[in-house]
């Protein structure tokens, strides 16, 4: 092989492979440089901690939505939605995309689907100061993130009962929790 | 000289294929651990903490709320069994059996996402509504006008998407597994 034809081979291996791992960069830093995740969207025109209806892209039209956003920074968040003889979800979602945690209402007690949100260092403290003989009875959910939705889904099984699956949905609520 | 060429066309390849692959594989929807079974494309893994890069780049792009594994599943369909393109132009049927789950609802859309315009009003038809047979089972009319029983309305021209969905359903965790008979086949009738 002559010199000239050695170069340029040696250039395009090394240009692909420069590629593949920009590739590779590129994907997985995505979501963190988009602007039009879910959250993003939402948090537009939407109030901390306020519930609101919610129509994302690809929405089930058998299912009345709500979501509200939480943010951590200041401790934790507690999600609570009420549970009846529709079936219904929880999901919770990082700011930048991405189901944390999901539950549906065969989760809940007491008529109630309720999660406490907690960063991993939250997290870590609550449980450093946990009583030993009065274990701690909620649901703990760490998020990766400082901030995220928290999205009901509440599934509208024939057309008459859309209102009573909307009242449902609407029922859902964040609030800033005393840590 | 002969070095700072080499470098430059380097930096320039690799600039180049590093961002057509990035839009070819975001824009088309790659998803590398999406599971095909007969006519369906079950996105498995978008629901979990560790869904594949490609999928959580897709969600955030498109500002998707994707169900999460603890509570339900979404299969897509954009063939019949026999791998043609599901065309408005045609009737179908999708019969067959279902994964459990407390609830199920079925809908169409064209390909961007709009539902069909019909007079009924109905834009899903859900496990609830379904009739179904002294055994259990039913088959769905999927067609663009109005039929007796079970029937779904699909846009009248073009190609459309057919969308079925779980909910608090285990199967989102074992997809995977999943062989074509497990799911319902979509057949193809007749066309204008």
């Amino acid at each position: 092989m002559n010199r000239g034809l050695r170069t340029i081979v040696f250039t395009l291996i090394v240009g692909l492979v420069l590629g593949a791992v920009l590739h590779l960069g590129i994907v997985l830093a995505l979501p963190r440089l988009g602007t039009s995740s879910a959250f993003q969207r939402f948090a537009a025109t939407t109030l901390p901690f306020e519930t609101t209806p919610f129509t994302p892209p690809q929405a089930d039209p058998a299912v009345e939505l709500s979501a509200c956003r939480f943010h951590l920074a200041a401790g934790p968040a507690r999600v609570r939605a009420p549970a009846r003889d529709l079936v219904e979800s929880v999901s919770i979602h990082a700011m930048h995309g991405g189901v944390v945690y999901a539950l549906s209402d065969r989760g809940a007690s007491g008529g109630m689907i309720d999660l406490t949100l907690m960063t991993r260092r939250q997290f870590d403290e609550a449980q450093a100061q946990d009583d030993v003989d009065q274990p701690n009875q909620d649901l703990r959910v760490t998020v990766p993130e400082q901030s995220g939705l928290a999205v009901l889904r509440v599934v509208v099984p024939f057309e008459s009962r859309r209102a009573q699956a909307r009242e449902l949905a609407d029922g859902l609520s964040c609030v800033a929790a005393s840590p | 000289m002969r070095s700072l060429l080499v470098l430059l066309a380097v930096l320039a390849i690799g600039a180049a294929s590093a961002f057509a692959s990035v839009y070819l594989a975001v824009a088309r929807d790659w998803q590398p651990s999406a599971v095909h079974v007969g006519p369906w494309v079950i996105q498995s893994r978008t629901g979990q903490r560790d869904a594949d890069p490609y999928a959580r780049a897709a969600i955030a792009r498109a500002g998707l709320v994707p169900l999460g594994t603890g509570e339900g599943a979404l299969f897509i369909a954009r063939e019949d069994s026999s791998g043609r393109p599901l065309s408005g132009a045609c009737d179908y049927v999708m019969a067959g059996p279902l994964p459990s789950a407390r609830a199920w609802t079925l809908a169409a859309t064209d390909r961007s996402g709009h539902a069909p315009d019909n007079p009924s009003g109905r834009r899903a038809l859900t496990s609830a509504e379904v009739l179904r047979d002294s055994n259990g089972r039913f088959a769905v009319a999927l067609a663009a006008d109005p039929l007796a029983g079970n029937w779904l309305p699909v846009p009248r021209a073009g190609r459309f998407t057919l969308w079925l969905r779980f909910y608090d359903a285990p199967i989102a965790a074992t997809a995977g597994s999943l062989k074509p008979g497990d799911l319902p086949a979509i057949e193809r009738t007749a066309c204008r």
